[in-house]
């Protein structure tokens, strides 16, 4: 499942993430194409960082009220321990009935 | 207080005076709330502030902010601490782990002797032997057939004492509407687990399980007195150059000085940055970092929106899907990498055939609508893997 969605998904990125860089060439007179390309650059970059830095905090605050629920007597050191640490010795210790 | 106590060690939780009361919850079973909704309704009218309510099985870690006071009924009705249940010890160790201050609430009355199986003494004891931590407590019996309007004002001025107090634990019995206190007398062993929570006095921990830890001395020249500090991320005060705004939420709370001052920076920055490349100082036109004239050009500027958004929909799979296969689906590193393949192989030949394609039938309208449309439609579908 996961697989055919991310493929889709890859040919759907694909298809258009790097088309700008070619369009933004022709548009633009030619001694000025490495501002363009810079241009088109910085919106990349910006995009993905900010992008995954939201991400990152909904995933983390959402991971640390789900433990919360399932795991009550754990406390809050160790359920960010669970979260940032896949290998940490407390992850190792859950079975699949807790 | 006439009867032998168990007592319960004294400490030092200070409050700032100046600082307003922390978060307030009161802890309830049905019985009692028709009494919680006077009471809340005096609490906050008194403190000037929202009182939060939850029921004992409903109550859980996620809902009790750092430093905050219970305010417990649930020994109003039913002697709880001597038919204590496995589920509500949970219950019970999640509020004493938790808070700050414990405002026990009982209808012990022990004044008249009336209800002896309601009290604090049994529950300390039971606690204590159950290992369970204990905060500060108020401790605050009355009668159940006392006068009500004593009650619900007693309880309001109890909150703000145990919140600005330097001794905190003590006990109060209302009897013909006359607040009595017992303080009690501190006892260090009874409270080591909570202690040693609070980095009060020194432990033995695995090495594996140690935080950050600092090495201090406590008096200089006297080798005795060194020791390891752990440094625990305080989410109040401001971490010095030890802050990651990703963590916004969950190291540090949205309305700490830490990240407050980060958003702020970073706001006046980023203002700085524009003034600077409008007006074009210190760089030339040429060289300047970037281009604001292309953001004349309608076509550059909805370039530069569809890029920015096809790097997030790019990226946040490539961050997170990794993630999902080694958190839940317990995978190693590599495995759970290689699961990303099919996206970055199609991601990669679309790119080179999008090029090609454009380059070859000279449209580049169909690649955006096309691409964007089947972005739109699968990253839902994502949301709805389980």
């Amino acid at each position: 499942m996961i697989y055919g969605y991310t493929s889709l998904l890859g040919i759907g990125c694909g298809a258009s993430s790097k088309a700008p860089y070619s369009i933004d060439q022709a548009l633009v007179a030619p001694e000025i194409v490495q501002l363009a390309i810079g241009f088109i650059s910085c919106a990349q970059i910006d995009g993905a960082g900010i992008g995954v830095a939201i991400s990152n905090g909904v995933f983390l605050k959402t991971a640390q009220n789900s433990i919360a629920k399932i795991l009550p007597y754990v406390d809050l050191r160790t359920n960010q321990g669970v979260i940032s640490g896949v290998g940490n010795s407390f992850y190792e210790t859950l079975s699949l009935t807790d | 207080m006439l009867q032998a106590t168990p007592l319960i060690s004294t400490l030092q939780l200070t409050e700032n005076p100046r600082s307003k009361f922390r978060d307030i919850l009161v802890a309830e079973e049905a019985e009692q709330s028709a009494f919680n909704n006077i009471l809340i309704d005096n609490l906050s009218k008194t403190l000037g502030q929202a009182v939060e309510r939850v029921s004992l099985h409903s109550l859980s870690n996620a809902m009790i902010k750092p430093k905050s006071t219970i305010i417990s009924s649930i020994d109003l009705t039913r002697p709880v601490m001597s038919t204590l249940t496995a589920e509500e010890m949970v219950q019970v160790k999640l509020m004493t782990d938790n808070v700050l201050n414990l405002v026990w609430l009982t209808g012990g009355n022990s004044f008249e002797g009336e209800r002896p199986d309601f009290s604090l003494d049994t529950w300390s004891v039971s606690c204590t032997y159950a290992g369970v931590a204990v905060p500060s407590i108020l401790h605050f019996g009355f009668g159940v057939s006392q006068t009500k309007r004593g009650r619900y004002e007693n309880v309001s001025k109890l909150v703000p004492q145990g919140q600005e107090s330097e001794t905190v634990d003590f006990e109060f019995e209302l009897r013909k509407e006359i607040l009595q206190v017992s303080r009690m007398v501190p006892e260090e062993h009874m409270n080591r687990i909570f202690r040693e929570k609070q980095a009060q006095i020194s432990r033995l921990i695995r090495l594996n399980d140690a935080m950050l830890a600092l090495l201090t001395i406590g008096t200089v020249g006297q080798f005795g007195t060194l020791s390891f500090t752990e440094e625990k991320p305080d989410l109040l005060q401001l971490a010095s150059g030890y802050m990651r705004i990703a963590s916004g939420g969950v190291k540090c709370y949205w309305g700490s000085g830490s990240t407050i001052v980060l958003f702020v920076i970073a706001g006046i920055v980023f203002i700085i940055l524009a003034i600077q490349q409008t007006h074009v100082l210190g760089t030339t036109e040429e060289r300047r970092i970037f281009p604001l004239v292309f953001l004349k050009s309608k076509e550059m500027a909805i370039l530069f929106i569809e890029i920015a958004c096809s790097g997030t929909v790019t990226f946040v799979p490539i961050f997170f899907v990794p993630l999902f296969y080694e958190l839940p689906r317990d995978d190693s590193a590599l495995q759970a990498s290689l699961r990303l393949l099919p996206f970055i192989l199609l991601l990669v030949t679309m790119n080179i055939v999008s090029g090609f394609g454009m380059d070859r039938y000279g449209y580049y309208m169909p690649w955006f609508t096309g691409g964007s449309i089947l972005v739109i439609i699968v990253s839902p579908l994502l949301y709805t893997i389980d």
